[in-house]
């Protein structure tokens, strides 16, 4: 149980926040053929788009309705509608996922009963379907806005029950899965003999689009999507997608099994269980050769990790597996992590305290020079910098690496390549402190 | 390589005196084809003198002796960054077969002119000792041509065991080195340190203590030193050896020539430290310094003592297993003992007479000595005692992690420091970070499908 923390300070300082229309767009940009418009002036789509451009090294898909001063004064469906035409129009895209902003809301748009307007006037273009998100930029973070976005999607997408497909599962997936990792889990449950219906799916963003496109090319199918009330299970990986697994069992009956992550040997252990009772297979010899690598790996690496004091930050998702790894199998110590919102059971993470705030608060709250390791986002690097500790990038955004996006960091094969990461930097770190001569010795 | 049988009756050597005359002719014990462990004479005379570290040190041979040894050791320099350097004059077909003595040469020439040091070490390697390179006499005229001492150490890996070529080393120093430079001055408290390599900063973690002394290190042989540091290292008062069979025919021979006295000693463990500066204090031999010995003692012991309480408790009678060679077979059995643990064992195979009945003193009846601690009899062992963690070199490493059992490494890649006071610290977080971590207990765990 850690000490929770809400930082009170004023002002923010290196800001750790990333609002609420960014994650709502992150989740519309894993369907394929869609267009995310944001309802709010230029700038917030500018921003957003030059953020994750910079995050991806891709060009993203992303719209505005370009509020103007007189429309955001006075009020009215014009600007949405002129929006929703054009990119309909101009890109064809088969789904268009509307988020609010902070401008939007602030006036008291009545996006969706707009949206509404938008179908009956304009009948010909009921084939591209339609999502509104209200993602309000001074509620929640990164983390609601995706958490939202997912389930908006299928509240609107899904109708009625199917008969069920004993071989189709759902995978829910969190905005802290790599390609590398949304690969992993597809290939696992394929392998088992299911048909996996991976939702949303990010990988539209890694690097495989060979030609300019101007909408998502690749992601989760929208008629992939429509058939998710057939399967069997759900999958839920995440914090983020828990909301809208919870839907999938109450309003289809499918059972979800939800991991908080599939970092780590127990939490993989425990899915590879399921699937071996679902299923009634051996797992893939590559599998069980990968669970005896991650233990070698683990164990060669403990000399780096364990009793090491690491300090966390970034959206709840990259929280919880990292530090339930760390701490309960690689013995390292977490004495801190920042989360810019507040989740339910932060608090139950077996780390020394939470805090609610920036990443300022890590320097307010942790004497740098007892701190081993920092892993977060590129923003970390300021942190990093004053109390001179190593700096493992993990989060959104990482803007000054490239590749990121296709390292793995769950199942076997991931977490094994994680912990070498980790034992890598610190293995540099005590080596080069090794060849430190101190300074009683330089007097002579 | 008639000189060779010297080395082989080292008087003061506790293996030797217990010998038959017959046994005594066959020499040190010779690598067992099949079951060696352990490096070669070459290997043994590069440990001992690399960390001179401002001389450049160039291997005699083809490229392996080098090549797939240079900057190995965990050995550390506050002078130069030399001895990291790896220099061999890697010698191809044609030098084997017209004779590598004039490629040497220009290897010396250039490298002499190139890092203008104030020395150079050449090691003699098996391939040219077999073809007959004589690099004795090309080191010397090498010497003369350049005004640089160049110092050939003979040293080919075949003529024997890592021990060897420690001795040989001293032998190298003995009569090239030691003695050829006066100190600026000399104080009536130099001593010198022989077979301390300053791995990890050991040294660095006991200097401060001789510093508040008032005791100086003229020389240490070898870790953090220079060439000239060594070259007047006759001018000590006493001689302490660390590692006890490095160097014990350099002591002897420092006794004879320069009536220097030594003692053997170690800085593993709080009561070692404390008694090898005792032995300081006594051998140069003033009452007043004696005294203030004792009182920096006393102080350190306690000062120590309470920062290590939280880790003993966490230690207590967890079961050690200790696989290591010469002086720590047993300087760090009570070492960990100190920290409360059993030591259900210790390997005895590189340890001399000496050694042995110290550690028979300090197991009493619940450790055994094990005399051949291959990998299998240390797996057996591991089961049969119960053994929470085992203490040992790179090459057990894997012995111990691989059967899920939590290790530290005592060897010299290692790049913490155990020596002193402080070290005694170390040591411990070392010790508790492995033996807590969790990694343990889930290399036990089942798989999903082992339950099917």
């Amino acid at each position: 149980m850690a000490e929770l923390i809400k930082s009170s300070k004023a002002c923010a300082v290196y800001p750790l926040k990333m609002s609420q229309p960014l994650g709502a767009v992150y989740a519309i940009l894993g369907v394929k053929n869609s267009m995310p418009i944001m309802h709010g002036s230029q700038g917030c789509a500018a921003f957003a788009k030059t953020f994750l451009t910079r995050h991806f090294w891709e060009n993203i898909p992303m719209q505005t309705t370009a509020l103007s001063e007189i429309v955001t004064i006075m009020g009215n469906d014009e600007n949405l509608h002129t929006a929703l035409k054009n990119v309909i129009e101009k890109n064809k895209p088969e789904f268009v996922g509307v988020v609010s902003t902070g401008v939007s809301e602030t006036r008291g748009d009545d996006t969706e009963g707009s949206i509404k307007r938008f179908r009956e006037i304009y009948d010909e273009y009921s084939h591209t379907k339609i999502v509104f998100v209200s993602t309000p930029d001074y509620v929640g973070s990164f983390h609601e806005g995706y958490s939202k976005a997912v389930s908006s999607i299928l509240r609107s997408l899904l109708r009625a029950p199917m008969k069920k497909n004993p071989n189709q599962i759902n995978l829910l997936i969190s905005y802290s899965m790599t390609a590398k990792d949304i690969d992993a889990i597809e290939e696992l449950v394929k392998s088992f003999g299911f048909k996996p219906v991976i939702f949303p799916d990010i990988r539209s963003l890694d690097g495989q689009a060979k030609a300019f496109s101007s909408i998502t090319k690749y992601g989760t199918d929208i008629r992939d999507i429509e058939m998710m009330p057939a399967s069997t299970i759900t999958i839920a990986i995440g914090e983020s997608v828990k909301d809208a697994g919870e839907y999938l069992e109450k309003k289809f009956m499918i059972p979800m099994f939800y991991y908080d992550s599939l970092i780590g040997l127990e939490n993989f252990d425990s899915l590879i269980s399921l699937l071996i009772n679902l299923s009634r297979k051996e797992p893939p010899e590559s599998l069980k050769r990968w669970r005896d690598r991650l233990l070698d790996a683990m164990v060669d690496s403990h000399f780096y990790l364990t009793g090491k004091k690491v300090v966390m930050a970034g959206e709840p998702d990259f929280l919880w597996g990292m530090a339930n790894f760390l701490t309960k199998e690689m013995g390292a110590e977490v004495s801190l992590i920042v989360s810019p919102t507040y989740t339910d059971g932060l608090e139950n993470l077996p780390v020394g305290k939470v805090i609610i705030g920036d990443l300022e608060d890590i320097l307010l709250h942790v004497d740098g020079s007892d701190i081993d390791l920092l892993i977060g986002n590129t923003n970390l690097r300021h942190i990093a910098k004053e109390i001179k500790a190593p700096h493992y990038r993990v989060g959104i955004p990482i803007f000054d690496r490239l590749g990121h996006f296709l390292k793995g960091y769950i199942g076997y094969e991931g977490t094994a390549n994680l912990v070498f990461e980790l034992a890598n930097l610190l293995m540099e770190r005590d080596e080069e402190a090794s060849y430190h001569i101190p300074e009683y010795i330089k007097r002579r | 390589m008639k000189r060779l049988e010297e080395f082989f009756f080292e008087p003061n050597c506790g293996h030797n005196k217990l010998k038959s005359e017959k046994e005594k002719k066959q020499g040190c014990s010779k690598p067992k084809p099949g079951g060696a462990s352990g490096g070669c004479a070459f290997d043994g005379a590069q440990i001992a003198l690399v960390p001179i570290s401002d001389a450049l040190h160039l291997v005699h041979g083809p490229i392996p002796c080098a090549g797939n040894s240079w900057d190995n050791r965990g050995t550390r320099s506050s002078f130069s960054t030399n001895y990291r350097i790896g220099f061999t004059t890697d010698m191809s077909e044609m030098d084997v077969v017209y004779g590598g003595e004039k490629k040497l040469y220009g290897a010396i020439k250039e490298v002499v002119e190139k890092y203008n040091p104030p020395a150079v070490f050449v090691y003699q390697t098996c391939v040219p000792a077999m073809i007959g390179d004589d690099i004795v006499s090309v080191c010397k005229r090498a010497s003369e041509d350049l005004g640089v001492p160049i110092i050939p150490v003979e040293s080919p890996g075949f003529v024997g065991s890592k021990n060897l070529g420690n001795k040989l080393a001293g032998d190298a120093l003995f009569r090239y080195v030691i003695g050829t430079q006066e100190p600026e001055y000399t104080t009536d408290y130099d001593v010198n340190l022989l077979g301390e390599y300053n791995i990890a900063g050991e040294l660095w973690q006991v200097r401060p203590l001789f510093e508040e002394l008032g005791i100086r290190i003229l020389a240490c042989i070898s870790g953090d030193v220079t060439y000239r540091q060594v070259a007047c290292a006759h001018r000590a008062r006493v001689n302490m050896v660390v590692c006890s069979k490095a160097m014990l025919n350099l002591a002897r021979k420092m006794e004879e020539k320069y009536g220097i006295p030594y003692f053997e000693g170690s800085f593993y463990g709080i009561k070692d430290t404390s008694d090898a500066l005792r032995n300081f204090a006594r051998l140069l031999g003033s009452e007043e310094l004696i005294e203030r010995t004792e009182r920096l003692i006393e102080r350190e012991e306690k000062r120590i003592k309470e920062k290590l309480q939280p880790y003993i408790e966490k230690l207590r009678g967890k079961r050690v297993l200790i696989n290591t060679g010469g002086v720590k077979s047993w300087s760090m059995v009570s070492q960990v003992q100190e920290l409360g643990m059993v030591v259900v064992g210790t390997s005895g195979k590189k340890s001399t007479s000496g050694d042995k009945e110290r550690m028979i003193e300090l197991l009493g009846d619940e450790g055994k000595i094990v005399d051949d601690p291959n990998p299998k009899e240390l797996v057996r062992m591991f089961k049969e005692y119960d053994v929470d963690l085992l203490m040992a070199g790179g090459r057990s490493k894997f012995v111990a992690l691989k059967e899920g059992i939590p290790f530290l490494d005592t060897n010299q890649e290692r790049i913490k420091p155990y020596a002193g006071y402080d070290g005694m610290l170390i040591l411990a977080q070392e010790l508790v970070r492995t033996l807590y971590s969790p990694v343990f207990k889930l290399y036990r765990r089942n798989a999903p499908w082992q339950s099917l």
